[in-house]
């Protein structure tokens, strides 16, 4: 070959390999661009990409945590992606987000110094909504949750302002909280540990949803802040409190027990023998298996069914949970989200939530007579979340239908066109017969008429429900519980009210209860 | 045809005096944004009215295209560096690149004199090379690039090793290769040149890559590679070529095989090579995050500015290039390319494409007896191209990273005056063309 024909060949090729080489950009563009994207929104994601990355080892199925916070998710994705994150981010208005009244609780506002903070106007709302960091790389709560809307993302007119370089604001969340009744919940809790779950009963709105001791999410980013906060303050206690929860679940041994033919409203429980202990209280004991499960909380031997719920007689109660078929009891219990392996999935709350349990270990209730005596009337092994005990008044009152909780009323942009209403909204069937409901509601409309005054209890509304106060165990106060509802044309609503270490039930709980449901059924 | 490069300087330049605004937008910044362009305008019309007055009318797309992608690293430059950068840019590499090739021009004799004293530029290139290995000043990264002589800035020598080699390989091509081609010996498919010319050749390459492999500049090592199977190739009208790239190969993968048995792999080399394959690879990562600014880390941050790109860019001053490490010089195309999308840095390639062909057409052009001239071109544009290779391929992470400039972009000083000369050379050996043209015309 001469050198004219090698010289253009070689200018050829060159070319050419410069053109081939450009086909990099191509390919981090197109085919790696998406799941490289520099915005660590979604960090769970992030976290195990990068960690495949990085060639980590695959984590077993399931042993991953459901939700990463904040920290976690920035220490787990690249320098350059935090980097890249926050830069983004900082140039983002994130969406406000109201009450149910159309009253701000959350907003970006500008300082002085022209820096971009996030403005939080209702500390009792800490846990729900959550917060954001100082560098907005994390979230909590519905901040977290809702995102993606709060930047705007996958809105359409959001992508075309990137592209033109102009601000980017987020999508407007409106809340289901209703602020009167938020308002008259924590007055009535006062500043106790515990929590305070209102809940529409037609819809599943959340209402109102108190957790007690909270935190002032404005001061979350001062640098040490957080990590002096005690006594769990971090907790969302409504939704990730994991309580004893005392007679109140008597209701589900109840539902079981009706819903299941074992027995019916004519059904009389005969407690045999009574005794009189030491101090002069007549009690009843129901043996099993050689433990003694005492009960002194009527005088009368034979009570129906109804009455020993009202009464709260734990012999009945442990009588009926032994006496069933255990299969059939885990299943109720599972049925009402308790050690139900698919709680997250039946019950996808927007929220962090904690999951409920029937026992330690569901192959002890079965054989252990004593465990399923003494979960029938509440203690055992059993934990309950707040919300999860609201659902179950839900339940009761709505003909045996469960309206998920929810938090986002409506998804709206910022000229106030709603995208999206409801997003998380869904109902949870096949908990029990319409006639199970409407027995168990009348049996606990016969504990407000029994010792609260009936009509006179809530003003306007008729109410039922049933206290709880759940043995510790030492020296420990007992949490005092209850669960009920309250309707009126107006607003069909369940409550749950639990406060730590408070006493009894009925001299601590119902109060609150009644605070709360007399608020949330009046108009104004 | 004046106006012609007048106008596509111009263009571009008002282009990119309006991109330079955007970025400082109130209306003080114009009157300084615009200089630096009046200055680049000036140095590449000043070039080109030199070639006017020469009448070299004939080749009209190689100036306008080294200007406009000097103005496209100008302008990135401007953005990262600032002043000082730019002021850099043009004390050490344009005005004086500038004044050379005008130099080359207005002097056509210098292509002659060039040629008669190959041999010296090749010793001297190579003994400065050596120097610098030996008592270099070494950088932060321990790679010892540059000689500092006197009280004058220190001088990358590695980049004039290149053209030395250019000219060397040319001359040598020219004066001993018809020689080489008529004594070699042939073994079965194969001819291999007689020892005696092939010697020379193989001890200069051999010797400044020693060199440069004491200076841990392995970018520059793979493009003597590159340079000198290339002009190899052309220069040689046999299958000669073959066989001298096959001895190199095994040479080279000889060497590699024994220092890898009796020597550790350069850390340098094993980590950029680690990056290669995962820049997100754990090993790369002792504490678990990539805080160190190792070449995985580097990587990393040109592909995120690659990716946060896209087609059109973040859009001049309103991205993040800053946080790219080098982003004024190695990575400084995914610093354009995230700034000015994909489509500008598909198109910056595309330009260093029409670069290299335009200086192999001229090279064509030639009469057939100039060979070292057309060797000289073929060199040039095989220089710019393996820079290019290189270090874009680099930044797309297609194959390990190695730091070399890009052409007429990167903020450099004698890298760039170097890449302004051999354009300069160009233009020069393109007054042959016109006279050889013209008296083939006039008989």
């Amino acid at each position: 070959m001469t050198l004219e024909r090698r010289a253009w060949l070689i200018s050829r090729a060159l070319a050419l390999i410069l053109l081939l080489v450009s086909f990099g950009v191509v390919y981090w563009q197109l085919l790696r661009g998406v799941s490289l994207q520099p915005v660590a929104l979604d960090p769970v994601t992030a976290a195990r990409e990068y960690a495949r990355l990085r060639g980590d080892p695959t984590p077993e199925p399931g042993s991953e945590p459901a939700q990463v916070g904040m920290m976690e998710g920035l220490a787990l994705v690249p320098q350059p992606v935090v980097q890249r994150t926050v830069n983004l981010l900082s140039k983002i208005t994130r969406g406000t987000i109201y009450d149910s009244a159309g009253n701000v609780l959350a907003e970006d506002r500008i300082t002085q110094d022209g820096e971009r903070i996030r403005y939080y106007a209702d500390p009792s709302l800490a846990h729900t909504i959550g917060y954001v960091s100082a560098l907005r790389t994390g979230a909590m709560g519905l901040e977290a949750a809702y995102n993606d809307e709060l930047l705007g993302l996958n809105r359409p007119d959001t992508e075309i302002a990137r592209l033109l370089h102009q601000p980017i604001r987020g999508s407007d969340l409106v809340l289901t909280i209703d602020p009167r009744v938020q308002q008259a919940a924590v007055e009535a809790l006062g500043g106790r540990a515990g929590a305070v779950v209102a809940v529409d009963a037609r819809t599943g709105a959340v209402l109102a949803i108190v957790s007690s001791p909270t935190y002032d999410p404005n001061r979350a980013g001062d640098a040490g802040y957080l990590s002096s906060l005690g006594g769990g303050a971090l907790i969302n206690r409504a939704t990730q409190g994991l309580y004893t929860p005392g007679s109140t679940w008597k209701t589900l041994t109840l539902i079981a027990a009706y819903d299941s033919g074992q027995v019916n409203a004519g059904t009389v429980i005969d407690f045999g023998q009574p005794q009189v202990d030491p101090s002069g209280r007549t009690c009843y004991y129901y043996e099993v298996d050689g433990g003694r499960i005492p009960d002194c909380s009527h005088r009368e031997s034979r009570l129906d069914v109804s009455t020993a719920y009202v009464y709260s007689a734990n012999a009945a109660f442990a009588k009926l949970a032994d006496e069933m078929d255990p299969s059939l009891y885990i299943e109720y219990a599972q049925r009402f989200g308790f050690s139900d392996p698919n709680y997250h999935r039946r019950f996808p709350l927007e929220l962090a939530a904690a999951l409920p349990q029937a026992a330690n270990d569901l192959d002890s209730l079965r054989t252990n007579n004593l465990l399923r005596a003494s979960t029938g009337f509440g203690q055992g092994e059993l934990l309950a979340t707040p919300i999860q005990m609201a659902m179950m008044a839900q339940a009761v009152v709505n003909d045996g239908v469960i309206k998920l909780p929810y938090f986002v009323e409506s998804v709206r942009d910022p000229e106030g066109r709603v995208i999206s209403t409801r997003p998380n909204s869904r109902t949870v069937q096949g908990l029990m017969r319409v006639r199970t409901a409407q027995f168990v509601k009348e049996a606990m409309a016969g504990l407000i008429n029994r010792y609260y005054g009936g009509a006179n209890f809530i003003p306007g509304a008729a109410a039922g429900g049933k206290t709880g106060t759940a043995q510790l165990g030492g020296d420990l106060e007992p949490h005092a519980w209850f669960i009920g509802f309250a309707e009126n044309e107006y607003r069909r609503v369940a409550i749950a009210v639990v406060v730590e270490h408070g006493g009894a039930g009925s001299d601590v709980a119902v109060p609150i209860f009644r605070q709360v449901a007399a608020a949330a059924t009046s108009q104004e | 045809m004046l106006v012609f490069v007048i106008g596509g300087v111009g263009f571009v330049s008002v282009a990119v005096a309006e991109q330079v605004q955007n970025g400082a937008d109130p209306e003080p910044f114009i009157r300084p944004a615009l200089l630096p362009v009046l200055v680049i305008a000036a140095a590449f019309l000043a070039i080109h009215a030199a070639l006017s007055i020469r009448k070299i009318t004939f080749e009209q797309t190689l100036l306008p295209v080294t200007a406009l992608l000097f103005v496209i690293g100008a302008t990135m430059i401007w953005r990262l560096r600032g002043t000082d950068g730019i002021a850099q840019q043009f004390t050490r590499g344009l005005i004086p690149g500038a004044l050379i090739a005008i130099g080359l021009v207005a002097w056509p004799r210098s292509i002659e004199h060039l040629r008669r004293l190959s041999v010296p530029v090749g010793l001297i290139g190579l003994g400065l090379l050596i120097l610098t290995g030996a008592f270099g000043v070494e950088d932060e990264t321990g790679a010892r690039l540059a000689l500092k002589i006197g009280p004058l800035p220190p001088v990358q020598t590695s980049e004039i090793i290149k053209v030395a080699l250019i000219v060397f390989l040319a001359w040598y091509i020219e004066h001993e290769g018809r020689a080489a081609e008529g004594r070699a010996h042939t073994l079965l498919w194969f001819r291999l040149p007689a020892l005696r010319y092939l010697a020379p050749a193989a001890l200069f390459v051999g010797a400044a890559t020693l060199a440069l492999v004491a200076m841990s500049d392995y970018g520059a090592v793979l493009i003597l590679a590159i340079l000198f199977v290339a002009m190899l190739y052309t220069g040689f009208e046999t299958r000669i070529f073959v066989t001298i790239s096959a001895l190199g190969l095994a040479l080279a993968l000889l060497v590699g095989l024994i220092l890898n048995h009796t020597w550790e792999i350069p850390a340098t080399i094993r980590y950029r090579y680690l990056a290669f394959q995962n820049p997100w690879s754990s090993e790369l990562m002792p504490n678990g995050i990539t805080i160190a600014e190792g070449p995985g880390y580097q990587i990393q941050q040109a592909i995120y500015a690659i990716i946060a790109g896209g087609v059109t860019g973040a859009g001049l001053g309103l991205g993040t290039p800053y946080f790219i490490p080098l982003a004024h010089s190695d990575f400084i195309l995914a610093a354009i390319i995230e700034e000015m999308g994909s489509a500008v840095g598909i198109a910056v390639l595309v330009l260093y494409a029409v670069i290299v062909m335009r200086i192999v057409r001229v090279a064509l052009l030639l009469p057939r007896e100039q060979i070292f001239e057309r060797l000289l071109l073929v060199g040039i544009a095989v220089h710019l191209f393996s820079q290019v290779f290189i270090m874009a391929g680099g930044t797309f992470n297609l194959f390990p990273l190695t730091g070399v400039t890009l052409p007429f972009l990167s903020l450099g000083g004698v890298a760039l005056l170097v890449n302004l000369v051999e354009i300069g050379l160009v233009l020069a050996v393109m007054q042959r063309v016109q006279q050889f043209q013209h008296e083939r015309w006039t008989v």
